[in-house]
């Protein structure tokens, strides 16, 4: 049907706009609670592209191992 | 491993805990003792790290007149001559350091020496902890790869083959 790395590949790329759709939110949060702007640059990228990136590759490399979902959740809250 | 969902949740919040104790901020890192292994291989580590010392490092630390220490230095020195010592080693300040009868003494000085000592958290490690986090992501899709190849994709070919040679 099609190549295993399409699966893979898509899996990764259909991730990215929703990531960025939710970073989003912190140009709604960030500065309404007061924080320095000289300090935005880092934590944006580190909350909220670095770790949205870490964490559904995350859930995507556990899901690629596992055969069931309840064998998936256990294995994620094993390692995360 | 869980039998059902509702195991599996029980398991989940008993281990993300375990995750969560160990990145050095809960359980701080130089009372870890034996478990520091887990410090270091916990992902959460560098992301905390990263973000506590951007949002808070590098600032000057001021003490509220309640929250002075005071110290009765001996006659005939001055706060600065008595404290120096311990001062240069330990960093802090004094409200006023020619004083002569109570010494008023604020245990930090900036927020990094507050951090490094309390949580091993270094401000100046930033950008060092987003390369790990990114690290880590790059070793995650790879891992994806490799998993769906291994297992998903060979579980797979192994069973068409098993219903292939399988006797109808």
């Amino acid at each position: 049907m099609y190549h295993w790395t399409t699966l893979v590949m898509s899996q990764l790329v259909v991730e990215l706009p929703r990531n960025m759709t939710i970073s989003a939110t912190f140009f709604c949060c960030y500065w309404t609670i007061g924080y320095s702007t000289g300090r935005a640059g880092y934590t944006f990228l580190m909350l909220f592209v670095a770790f949205p990136l870490y964490y559904t590759t995350f859930g995507h490399g556990i899901a690629s191992m596992t055969s069931t979902t309840p064998c998936t959740s256990q294995l994620s809250s094993f390692s995360s | 491993m869980a039998p059902s969902a509702v195991i599996s949740s029980l398991l989940f919040s008993a281990l993300f805990s375990f995750v969560v104790i160990f990145n050095g901020v809960l359980q701080p890192y130089c009372a870890l003792g034996w478990w520091q292994w887990m410090y270091r291989v916990s992902p959460f580590t560098y992301f905390i790290e990263g973000l506590l010392g951007q949002a808070i490092g590098g600032t000057v630390i001021n003490c509220a007149p309640h929250e002075f220490v005071p110290v009765i230095p001996p006659s005939g020195s001055t706060c600065a001559k008595y404290l120096d010592p311990f001062m240069s080693y330990a960093g802090s300040y004094l409200a006023d350091p020619s004083a002569t009868s109570t010494c008023l003494f604020c245990p930090y000085c900036t927020t990094d020496e507050y951090m490094f000592t309390a949580f091993n958290i270094e401000a100046s490690h930033h950008w060092r902890n987003l390369g790990i986090m990114l690290s880590i992501t790059a070793f995650n899709a790879y891992m994806e790869s490799l998993m769906m190849y291994l297992i998903s994709f060979a579980v797979h070919i192994q069973t068409i083959s098993i219903k292939m040679c399988a006797p109808s």
